[in-house]
């Protein structure tokens, strides 16, 4: 108790001090970026298929930079579940050292490896004994995913997972190279990140991704309380398994170019101090129902009696200007619903095209997105 | 012409002891007149009970003097003789017995003591409440040749004389007896008259030491030259003294620890940079960290702030700080004292291995005033102000009341009512909702007390005590925390306790004492965020303390205790697994299942002790002695012996030191301490049942050495060595479980060279230099603690500058404190955790950076003001003066890529009204 309370002692007065300085935030979208990761059943039935999508972006150019996306799955149930714990079953699925002549390659490679911005995982079986006391037994997936603006060297990786020489977490997962200079690319230039799939055998236990829009599947998104044009909603905004071409998808599934002010684009007057504070407010907020989206906690329900809900929030994303609050809360597992989840967006100086992303998460593994075309003029 | 000569009736009381106490020292006894001239006194100037800080001691005043009749044969034979006596003084002021200490004969005994019993006084009180007490008393029968009626030519005499105003209120103060003393001894007395002035006529010329003492002011002493042929006229003030009242702050108080400080009331009231806070005082004391931003954790000597345990009169309380440091939950007025353990503690105290704070509410204050602290009437002739006596405050904080005096006129009953709520709701409220959050219940706190003591006599007390504590807060936040929005908004904390408490204090005979506290109460914690983070726990603990104390001779002392807690609870707690320090970052709670746990109990923890205080010496105290505690709720008991000394190098009667009364003690102690397990840790969902007790071993070897009268220079070493920690080590399955596999070193040095406050001073120095690591398991390597704190220089004083101003300051040098750095991990230092849509950090090795260093300047102002029958104060109190704030930590970008400072609070003003009677 004593802990616990210092802990809230903590968490209570040390939001009270503090500045600090500007620092780059998640929500402008000035280089390379992962907006989101959706699973199409976020708590899915044990030892069965989930698709994995990711939405990502590349806003340090002019263009987008040519990446690698790659995917790594072959992590169930690992021990406390914790991620930490996937490297062990990484370097089972691996194998065996070759003679030491790993240069040659990882046998194992391709039985953890998928490249592209999707990705096809087994959920996990359901443990026998609960991971977690108290609570029904589940099993969990871990799936690690990389956007690497460079070059991956899975060579290194595999050799160094092989030989022990994991240092830390960083050491544990590929590289991204710069193709240049052989370098490891900068920090900016890669993103690696991880998504868990939950399993559950009870079907009641099972979630499902936030619904963006309304009842009959219109208005998606509204910009100062006015209906929009929208890009593309969840799943249409990831890149297919292949494009037209028959080639995977080396730049963000590409958004229609504008060059003005078309009829239904979301249009927001340029402001000549450039996204800040002063310029006047603009409100943005996907259009989101609660009685398609609020699910009760049911696990909470039935083991511990707490009649709580799903917590849900949107994070915002612009690639021009800058948002005021671009994390919102949109459902309190307590307190319910919160229609107040829209974000303020302050419009940058020049004009021209503007992206505009929303990303609705619930605390059950559940996302949707939307984006949204807009001109700043 | 020979006449018998006897000295004046004025008693100079210099020693008081209750019936049960020491041997009296002397007062004289002799003629009455003013400006009758008497041989000073020698003797000690403090009570015994008043050396330790506890009651408040008055002595009997002598009102009725009866002259001895000189034997007649002792006379005709020119014999002179000085009678020592021992009178017994009732509680109505009449002397019930007199005996002669070394008889000298020729009946100069007889009639000393027959005249003794003739005297009256108004009795001693303790507390207020009326005393028998035992006092020293003289007759000296000596025999003057009158040589002339007038006083011889005297060419180089003088005048000294002037004015006696209430400082602050420029009031005149009549009746108070003044004391002027040459280089010789010889003293000189007169009287303020009804306009508060005074004169003395025919002095020699010289330097003089005048003394004012009058109570319910603060005492004046001063120097003063009288010039042949002149008269020298002053102006005196003299300060209520109602803030002088002594508060004991004890770094370990013997002689049952090892060391001993003491603040009076004053200093922690003006220690700048506190708001008068007295628990914040703390935090100016040598071995006490300073805590990071706003917080009031205590750290102490390395140690965890959950390693530390605070008391109010012997019960524990679960929280003293209101909103995790915004004031005390006890308010500065109603404190009687806080004994303040760093270390090695008596075995009294257990459960912990840190200190111990053990906060004594005061007795209500039953003394009677006049308007200005004179006990008859007010300078305008008013009635006086009675026995009852208020105080009301304002900050910016919160406003407060105290009422408190006796119940009916025997003053055996008496009362203090308390109470305080904080308006911070008022302004915190709209601004948060103008920030966007919705404020379902704005930030609140009140605190209550009521306090009912009986005073039966010497060693019979009584005290019924109920007090308590509340503070709410809750808004809805629709800006999600950004490392959890799985959390939600719903930010809900509430702490409530209260206590009903009974102490009790008995001598059941000479030789065996009793001391018993049980208290009874509840205790409600409720703080959460979004329904996903919870931590709800009901309880209703039953705490109870009973010592009994047995004087085994005059050098021994055998004491022997319980000590026990238990009490129902109810407990909800949901939560994720907090990381141990280096663990790797487990992410964000949507990417785990959060634990959860729902349960009744009931916890049992009683501990047994016993020591012996052992003075084999003049110069040496022992006291050894070993506490067994059981935890029910983790299976185990743990013994814990103890010790500690103090040797009196120089005792202040050697005259070592150049002649002067200056003593050196030696200081040392060594224990074992243990600490049971949080009750989480043993909990079957959170923790790993029967796990052991954390032990840590305390030792201390100090000296302490005055340096002056007012100068005191202490320098103690301290190490604690710490094993059997509970620590968090991978289980059977991968997962974490908890054991037994930490241990942890402590090693510091703590210096203090105190100015003890004067009439116009006081101030400190206090610096520590400290390490302080921990080891998780064997196979780990040591690291920093948290909380290690390398430097800690502390320099404050305050200084009265008249007219009721005063003016303080704080410094402060600390080493910054210690942050686990994300790695510099070229090209990677987070994972986005995809489910959540925030970044992880890749931590480094745990808490090896340090933050800059941490500086800064308080100052405080305050202004008094004396009405007739009232007192009106102020203060200003400005922390971080030139606006340097500190650095808490690293604040990161979204990706963890770039990073800053994470500075504190700038500067912060806080202003206070007061109004008194």
């Amino acid at each position: 108790m004593k802990a616990h309370l210092a802990w809230m002692t903590l968490a209570l007065t040390l939001p009270l001090v503090g500045c600090g300085p500007e620092l780059e935030r998640i929500s402008e979208v000035t280089g390379l970026r992962v907006i989101g990761v959706q699973k199409d059943a976020p708590y899915a039935a044990p030892e069965t298929d989930v698709e994995l999508r990711l939405l990502w972006e590349d806003a340090a150019g002019d263009t987008p930079r040519e990446t690698e996306r790659f995917w790594i799955g072959g992590c169930n149930n690992p021990p406390g579940d914790l991620y930490a714990g996937c490297f062990a079953q990484w370097l089972e699925a691996l194998g065996e050292p070759s003679d030491g002549n790993d240069a040659e390659g990882a046998p194992g490679l391709d039985r953890l490896l998928a490249q592209g911005d999707r990705f096809v995982t087994r959920s996990a079986p359901v443990r026998d004994t609960p991971a977690v006391a108290g609570q029904p037994s589940h099993g969990l997936s871990i799936v690690f995913f990389g956007v690497c603006a460079g070059q991956l060297d899975w060579d290194g990786w595999s050799q160094r997972l092989r030989r022990g020489q994991v240092d830390d977490l960083g050491s544990a997962l590929p590289y991204c190279l710069d193709p240049q200079t052989g370098e490891r690319a900068a920090p900016g230039d890669y993103v690696v990140g991880y998504s868990s799939v939950y399993s559950y055998a009870e079907e009641r236990y099972r979630n499902a991704n936030p619904v963006i829009g309304d009842e009959e599947g219109g208005a998606a998104f509204q910009v100062d309380g006015v209906d929009v044009e929208v890009d593309c909603v969840g799943e249409g905004c990831v890149c297919p398994e292949e494009s037209a071409d028959g080639e995977p998808c080396s730049t963000p599934f590409p958004v229609p170019e504008l060059t003005g002010c078309e009829p239904g684009v979301a249009c927001i007057d340029a402001c000549a101090a450039d996204g800040d504070p002063s310029c006047p407010e603009v409100d943005l907020r996907p259009v989101l129902l609660p009685e398609l989206n609020v699910e009760p906690n049911v696990i909470a329900q039935e083991v511990f009696g707490r009649d709580i809900e799903e917590a849900m929030w949107i994070s915002y994303f612009v690639d021009r200007g800058a948002l005021r609050s671009d994390l919102r809360l949109l459902n309190d597992s307590e307190t319910g619903w919160n229609d107040d989840y829209s974000a303020k967006f302050y419009a940058p100086r020049e004009p021209g095209p503007l992206r505009i992303w929303a990303v609705v998460r619930d605390n059950r593994g559940g996302a949707s997105w939307v984006r949204i075309p807009a001109y700043v003029r | 012409m020979a006449r018998p000569v006897y000295s004046s009736p004025r008693l100079a009381l210099v020693c008081l002891s209750l019936l049960a106490g020491t041997s009296p020292a002397f007062a004289q006894g002799g003629e009455e007149g003013a400006g009758a001239r008497e041989t000073p006194a020698d003797g000690s100037a403090e009570a015994p009970e008043e050396a330790e800080g506890k009651p408040r001691v008055v002595a009997p005043e002598l009102v009725h003097y009866e002259p001895p009749v000189y034997p007649p044969s002792a006379f005709e034979q020119g014999l002179e003789a000085q009678v020592r006596l021992v009178i017994t003084v009732s509680e109505t002021g009449a002397v019930t017995a007199a005996e002669v200490v070394e008889p000298v004969g020729h009946g100069f005994d007889e009639a000393a003591e027959a005249a003794a019993l003739k005297l009256r006084f108004e009795p001693a009180t303790v507390d207020g409440v009326p005393r028998t007490v035992r006092i020293g008393f003289e007759y000296n029968f000596t025999i003057d040749e009158v040589v002339s009626e007038e006083e011889p030519e005297a060419p180089t005499l003088g005048e000294l004389g002037g004015e006696l105003l209430v400082s602050g209120a420029e009031v005149p103060l009549p009746g108070v007896p003044i004391t002027v003393t040459d280089a010789s001894g010889a003293v000189y007395r007169a009287q303020t008259d009804d306009q508060g002035r005074w004169r003395l006529e025919n002095l020699p010329a010289g330097p003089y030491r005048v003394e004012v003492t009058l109570d319910g002011f603060a005492p004046l002493q001063l120097e003063e030259d009288v010039v042949a042929g002149e008269a020298t006229d002053v102006v005196y003030r003299l300060a209520p003294a109602t803030d002088e009242m002594e508060i004991v702050v004890e770094g370990e108080r013997p002689p049952r620890e090892v060391t001993r400080r003491v603040l009076q009331r004053r200093e922690i009231e003006r220690v700048p940079g506190t708001g008068g806070d007295a628990l914040r005082s703390l935090q100016s004391l040598p071995g006490v960290a300073r805590p990071p931003g706003l917080a009031g954790l205590l750290i102490v000597r390395g140690s965890a702030p959950q390693d530390t345990q605070t008391f109010v009169n012997g019960a524990n309380v679960p929280l003293i700080y209101h909103f995790g440091g915004l004031s005390s939950v006890v308010p500065t007025e109603l404190l009687d004292r806080i004994d303040f353990y760093p270390g090695n503690f008596s075995v009294r105290y257990g459960r912990v291995m840190g200190g111990i704070v053990d906060v004594s509410l005061r007795s209500p204050n039953t003394e009677c005033y006049g308007p200005y602290g004179e006990p008859l009437t007010s300078p305008s002739g008013a009635p006086v102000t009675g026995c009852y006596h208020g105080m009301a405050q304002l900050d910016l904080i919160d406003g407060r009341f105290l009422l408190q005096g006796p119940i009916g006129k025997s003053k055996e009953w008496s009362f203090a009512v308390a109470g305080r709520r904080s308006w911070i709701d008022s302004w915190l409220g709209p601004a948060l909702e103008a920030g966007g959050a919705s404020v379902t219940s704005a930030p609140v706190y009140y605190d209550y007390q009521v306090i009912v003591d009986r005073n039966a006599g010497p060693g019979d007390k009584l005290s019924l005590r109920f007090y308590g504590s509340d503070d709410r807060f809750q808004a809805v936040f629709k800006d999600p925390a950004a490392q959890e929005p799985g959390f939600g908004g719903n930010l809900r904390f509430g702490t409530a306790f209260y206590q009903g408490q009974i102490l009790y204090q008995k001598e059941l005979s000479p030789k065996v004492t009793l001391d018993t506290m049980v208290s009874v109460g509840k205790i409600s914690l409720d703080f959460g965020v979004g329904g996903n983070l919870a931590f709800d726990l009901t309880q209703y603990p039953i705490m109870g303390r009973s010592e009994v104390g047995f004087k085994i001779s005059d050098t021994a002392r055998w004491n022997v205790g319980i000590d026990f807690l238990f009490g129902a609870y109810e407990t909800t707690v949901r939560a994720p697994q907090p990381p141990r320090p280096g663990e790797p970052n487990p992410g964000p709670l949507v990417s785990q299942q959060p634990l959860e746990t729902s349960e009744t109990g009931f916890a049992y923890r009683p501990a047994w002790y016993t020591d012996l205080e052992w003075q084999p010496t003049k110069r040496l105290r022992i006291v050894p002695g070993a506490r067994i505690d059981y935890a029910r709720d983790s299976g185990h008991a743990d013994l814990s012996p103890r010790l500690n000394a103090r040797y009196a190098l120089v005792l202040p009667e050697d005259g070592f030191w150049g002649g002067k009364a200056l003593g050196t003690t030696l200081k040392g102690g060594v224990g074992l301490f243990a600490q049971p397990p949080d009750y989480q840790e043993t909990n079957a969902v959170f923790g790993t049942p029967f796990i052991q007790s954390n032990r840590a071993m305390h030792y201390a070897l100090g000296v302490e050495q005055g340096l002056s009268e007012q100068i005191l220079l202490s320098v103690e070493g301290f190490y604690k060595d710490m094993n059997n920690l509970v620590s968090r080590v991978p289980g059977d399955q991968g997962n974490f479980v908890y054991g037994n596999t930490g241990s942890g070193k402590v090693i510091g040095i703590e210096t203090l060279l105190k100015y003890n406050p004067d009439d116009r001073f006081f101030g400190w120095l206090a610096y520590t230099v400290s390490r302080s690591t921990r080891q998780e398991s064997p196979a780990e390597e040591e690291r920093l603690f948290q909380y290690d704190q390398t430097h800690n220089l502390i320099v404050l004083g305050s200084y009265r500058l008249g007219r009721g101003w005063e003016v303080g300051a704080r410094f402060r040098i600390v080493s910054g404190p210690l942050q686990t750095p994300v790695i510099a991990h070229p090209g990677l230092a987070a994972l986005y955790a995809a489910d959540a849509g925030t970044y992880v950090p890749l931590q480094g090795a745990p808490y090896s950076e340090r933050m800059p260093l941490f500086h800064n300047l308080d100052v405080r102002l305050d202004k008094r003001w004396q009405f007739e029958s009232w007192r009106l104060s102020t203060y200003l109190d400005i922390q971080n003066v030139y606006n340097n704030p500190a650095t808490e930590g690293f604040v990161y970008n979204y990706n963890y890529t770039q990073r800053g400072y994470q500075t504190g609070l700038p500067i912060i003003p806080s202003i206070g009204v007061r109004g008194e009677f």
